[in-house]
């Protein structure tokens, strides 16, 4: 691999966002993935080689860590806060369509559960995993959903609920969007959700961790 | 202190959050990391963020305590002062022998949930990742708190306290919330419940600790409950 995508790559999995950033402390005052990424795309490196062969492969690399136990959520978060400065560069490079996004994920908490994190922190990975985010918040009615999903490229549904009282309202969620979008794969997650409550359910998969998702994504050939 | 006609007695309290004194470790375990050890920068953040805590939460607890004769149990199922209460066969075992009981509540208060969605706004996630843990963790801290202070005064009387008990735990249903909240004061310590039974502010904890001269307090919660997708299952036991 180019040197420079080889820096850019570890500056992501180690969660270097800048210059600036104080971390990693043996990485103090180097360029991070946002300088490395804008001086990569100067040198001429295209830019879906900068996303393919660099941030990717940093959000990757943590990614194998977290799922071997060897990092955890603050190390995938960091990692993401990284790859989301980096892709800052390759902006006009999305707009112009020159790169193009894995897809569109679309994310909220459903009605009536007004817990946020778990579903921030997937829709993080998730964009720093080359995905469109379009976060719908929290209590978010299946109607929203459907207001959401006409148009977007490769649409891919991520429903969050935290509450066994909320339930109910992610199974509504799934059936309304499956009656009106049956193409449309929908993927489940939450401290009370389980894998055969997904499948009763009608949901195209459940994962506890953001970087399930992103694997079994990836395995689709998405 | 407050006491009713039936002989309940409502107590409450403001915590320092200092008193409490939660180590950076306890909040590295709950974000995920083996025996506490986060690395950097990580350990650092958690040091810093919990200086900056006090700022942010405000820290109350109180319980009513409800006299012996209040509380019967019905196998899978108990009544407390004649509100009938279907909280599945673990709970119905952990409270056997009881017969008085405490419905308690603490929380971080509404300003450490602002102070949470504020990182999250500003898409810093590590840190409001973070502050989330530690509200979580303060929640708890206060929670055994104020445990203790239930266990001492029934002791006192010559009473022995089971394992705190909360809806969305052990098999009893979150929606068992609001019966639970039917027996403190309106907006009790702040805490409100949406329809679907989450605690505003979310970093709140509620439950109930069953009284009587014959129980038993099992030495580890997690142990008697056999809900597989609990996080506080797969943060502790599983470890």
């Amino acid at each position: 691999m180019n040197d420079i995508l080889q820096r850019i790559a570890t500056a992501v999995e180690r969660g270097k966002t800048d210059r600036d950033a104080p971390y990693p402390p043996d990485l103090r005052g180097e360029e991070g993935a946002a300088e490395l990424t804008a001086r990569a795309l100067q040198q001429g490196i295209p830019p879906e080689r900068v996303l393919a062969d660099a941030l990717v492969q940093g959000m990757q690399a943590v990614g194998d860590r977290f799922e071997r136990g060897q990092a955890f959520l603050p190390d995938l978060l960091i990692a993401a806060r990284a790859m989301t400065a980096a892709m800052a560069h390759l902006r006009p490079a999305f707009e112009s369509g020159a790169v193009q996004h894995r897809g569109t994920f679309v994310v909220g908490t459903v009605a009536g559960d007004l817990h946020d994190i778990g579903k921030r922190i997937v829709a993080m990975v998730m964009e720093g995993n080359g995905w469109k985010v379009v976060d719908l918040g929290i209590n978010v009615p299946a109607a929203r959903f459907l207001e959401a999903i006409p148009g977007q490229d490769r649409c891919v549904v991520g429903l969050s609920a935290l509450l066994t009282t909320t339930m109910p309202a992610m199974e509504n969620t799934v059936r309304t969007i499956k009656a009106q979008h049956p193409e449309v794969p929908v993927f489940v997650g939450g401290a009370p959700v389980t894998a055969e409550f997904g499948a009763r359910i009608g949901a195209d998969g459940y994962f506890p961790n953001p970087q399930g998702l992103v694997r079994h994504l990836g395995r689709r050939g998405v | 202190m407050r006491e009713d006609p039936i002989g309940s007695r409502l107590e409450e309290f403001r915590l320092d959050v200092a008193a409490l004194d939660l180590r950076p470790a306890r909040v590295a375990a709950a974000a995920g990391y083996p025996g506490g050890h986060a690395p950097e920068p990580f350990a650092h953040m958690i040091r810093e963020t919990l200086e900056a805590v006090a700022a942010h939460a405000d820290v109350r607890a109180g319980f009513r305590l409800f006299p012996p004769g209040a509380l019967t149990l019905e196998d899978r199922a108990f009544r407390l002062a004649g509100v009938g209460f279907e909280a599945g066969a673990i709970i119905g075992r952990s409270l056997r022998g009881s017969t008085a009981a405490a419905v308690f509540a603490a929380t971080v208060g509404r300003a450490y949930d602002d102070w949470i969605r504020a990182h999250f706004d500003r898409n810093d996630l590590v840190r409001g990742f973070l502050i989330d843990a530690i509200g979580s963790e303060i929640a708890e801290a206060a929670a055994e708190w104020l445990d203790a202070q239930i266990v001492a005064g029934a002791a006192a009387r010559g009473l022995a306290a089971t394992n705190r008990l909360s809806p969305g735990y052990c098999g009893w249903c979150v929606a068992e919330q609001h019966k639970l909240f039917g027996f403190l004061p309106e907006r009790f310590l702040g805490i409100t419940l949406t329809a679907t039974s989450m605690m505003i502010p979310l970093k709140s904890v509620s439950g109930v600790v069953g009284l009587g001269s014959a129980v038993e307090r099992g030495d580890y919660p997690c142990r008697m409950c056999d809900l597989g997708h609990c996080y506080r299952r797969r943060a502790e036991f599983e470890e």
